[in-house]
């Protein structure tokens, strides 16, 4: 071994004891602290720091979810935070795998609504700050040649998010945005899609019909425009089809929903 | 020329920055915080880069780790300097995690021969990358280690030296430590050298009934901060200044009040300056 390989081995060493005595409590590392009287408590700053750094960020992440838990947000926050430690460069993404950790993880999984909102925002933050691109207009579509149309490929917004929730949290998430009290949130009988889309850099949501989120969702796999008419006959009927494919490609268009086409080969 | 005096850019006040343009010289941003693909955030910076210079301060570079260097965040980091065309970039001098994980803190490093190496190494290695030499920001501390050899100031000016970077000189860090290391703060100011540093910052604390202070940028800055910024400006001279604050972040008009005692301390102090080298009539 080289002396530098030493020295760096030296650094790591100390480094992850001071890591496993912030992430849990391993007391190693308190004879590397200087002023051996106050170790502890020198230490315990930093390790008392991370969880409430990590805490406040899936705070300012979850608004909702904090609102509907009240004062069991810190609770499972805390068991995210044991669960999950952060490998993660930028505290932006760290809550990404909340509302699955929710899910699976009793008590919280005995209340779905807490796996939901938490669904429903991390949806909401993909959104906010997704790529930047200028949303498909009626007009831009009006240019398009009829022979053209059968191979037209919609390409949805980077900021357009689909999410399917079983209870009504969009309707408590707006309720604690705007400082409102909240009411229990209901149970749905059947999962509701939700659309979520970005215009004037402001996200928006409304929940979609089962059918509309299923052409929405075959939209977005790249289905040419006579691919998707021809399935979506099946779904509606062929008397139904020409009406409801206009009437939802203006409502996506003025949704901001769609960022372009493509011509399918 | 200096930029002068500046401030940390923070959500609350994106949009009355950009409505009402501040007597501000320039802002700082958490570099960390526009490494997103697009929407409002990186709306807000572009407008407000309009109108001031903008310095990247980052907070995740983690430049004393034995982890590998991020070349993903190195990445997002070049991206968003070729967007923002900063007045410069900057991070700390510690580190922040290690074995894949990140402590979102900065932490202390030992100030010994070994990790000095292993720092100016990768110091030389980012500025290499990034184009530009780099400020690095000497961190407050609550625990230092036994095996240190050397003390703060001149492992911060050793790194600068070696790697032939930047210092952004915290202010309140240095009181910081001062108190929870216990040494002259005045004699930290002193050993650092002039050329080397680029930015100064300056930030409210907590004192703990303990006796120790944690560097928590939720307040204004406190008189013996004040008291050793005047230290500071003397010294270094006309060093682009700010102020940083994160949290219970008050009302803008606040801070500029804060800013503007700074304006006034370096006014007078650069006052004194050249009265004292005005030569006297015979």
């Amino acid at each position: 071994m080289t002396q530098s390989t030493a020295q760096s081995d030296d650094l790591e060493s100390l480094q992850r004891r001071f890591q496993d005595y912030v992430l849990h409590g391993n007391p190693a590392v308190l004879r590397d602290v200087a002023g051996a009287a106050r170790a502890a408590i020198k230490m315990d700053i930093y390790a008392d720091g991370y969880p409430q750094r990590l805490l406040e960020a899936l705070a300012t992440d979850y608004p909702g979810l904090k609102a509907i838990a009240g004062e069991e947000f810190n609770e499972l926050g805390r068991a995210y935070i044991a669960a999950c430690p952060s490998t993660l460069r930028n505290l932006r993404w760290y809550g990404q795998n909340l509302a699955q950790f929710l899910a699976s993880t009793a008590p919280w999984s005995d209340r779905p609504e807490l796996a939901d909102m938490a669904r429903f925002e991390w949806a909401m933050g993909i959104s906010f700050d997704a790529l930047d691109a200028t949303s498909l207009t009626r007009e831009a579509l009006g240019g398009i040649g009829a022979q053209d149309w059968p191979r037209l490929i919609f390409l949805p917004h980077p900021a357009t998010q689909c999410v399917a929730l079983t209870t009504d949290v969009p309707r408590a998430w707006s309720a604690q945005a705007r400082g409102e009290a909240l009411a229990p949130v209901q149970h749905e009988p059947v999962p509701v899609p939700w659309l979520l889309t970005r215009r004037s850099l402001q996200v928006r949501f409304r929940a979609m019909g089962p059918q509309e989120a299923a052409a929405f969702d075959r939209l977005g796999t790249r289905a040419s425009f006579a691919q998707w008419c021809g399935e979506l006959a099946e779904m509606v009927g062929e008397d139904n089809a020409a009406r409801q494919a206009v009437e939802w490609l203006n409502q996506w268009l003025a949704d901001g929903a769609l960022a372009g086409f493509a011509l399918a080969p | 020329m200096s930029l002068g005096f500046g401030l940390g850019l923070r959500p609350p006040h994106y949009s009355q920055v950009a409505e009402t343009r501040p007597d501000v010289g320039w802002f700082e941003v958490i570099s960390e915080n526009f490494m997103v693909a697009g929407g409002r955030p990186l709306n807000w910076l572009e407008r407000i880069r309009a109108d001031y210079p903008i310095a990247l301060h980052g907070v995740s570079l983690s430049i004393g780790s034995t982890d590998p260097l991020d070349e993903q965040h190195l990445i997002a980091l070049q991206r968003l300097a070729r967007r923002v065309q900063p007045a410069w970039i900057s991070d700390h001098l510690c580190w922040t995690g290690v074995a894949g994980n990140n402590l979102h803190d900065l932490l202390p490093l030992p100030y010994t021969e070994a990790v000095l190496a292993h720092v100016v190494e990768r110091v030389r290695r980012v500025q290499d990358r990034l184009g530009c030499r780099i400020l690095l920001e000497n961190v407050s501390t609550y625990a230092g280690y036994a095996s240190s050899q050397l003390t703060e100031w001149e492992f911060v000016t050793e790194v600068a030296q070696r790697a032939d970077c930047l210092i952004l000189l915290d202010v309140n860090n240095v009181y910081v430590n001062s108190v929870n290391h216990d040494f002259d703060p005045l004699a930290y100011l002193e050993a650092i050298p002039v050329a080397r540093v680029r930015q100064i910052h300056l930030a409210g604390h907590q004192l703990r009934p303990d006796g120790l202070i944690v560097d928590t940028h939720d307040s204004p800055v406190s008189e013996p901060v004040w008291r050793l910024y005047e230290h500071a400006r003397r010294r270094f001279g006309d060093v682009p200044t700010m102020i940083e604050r994160d949290a219970q972040i008050p009302p803008l008009q606040e801070l500029l009040g804060e800013l503007e005692r700074a304006r006034s301390i370096a006014e007078r102090i650069d006052l004194e300056s050249r009265t004292q080298r005005t030569p006297r009539a015979a």
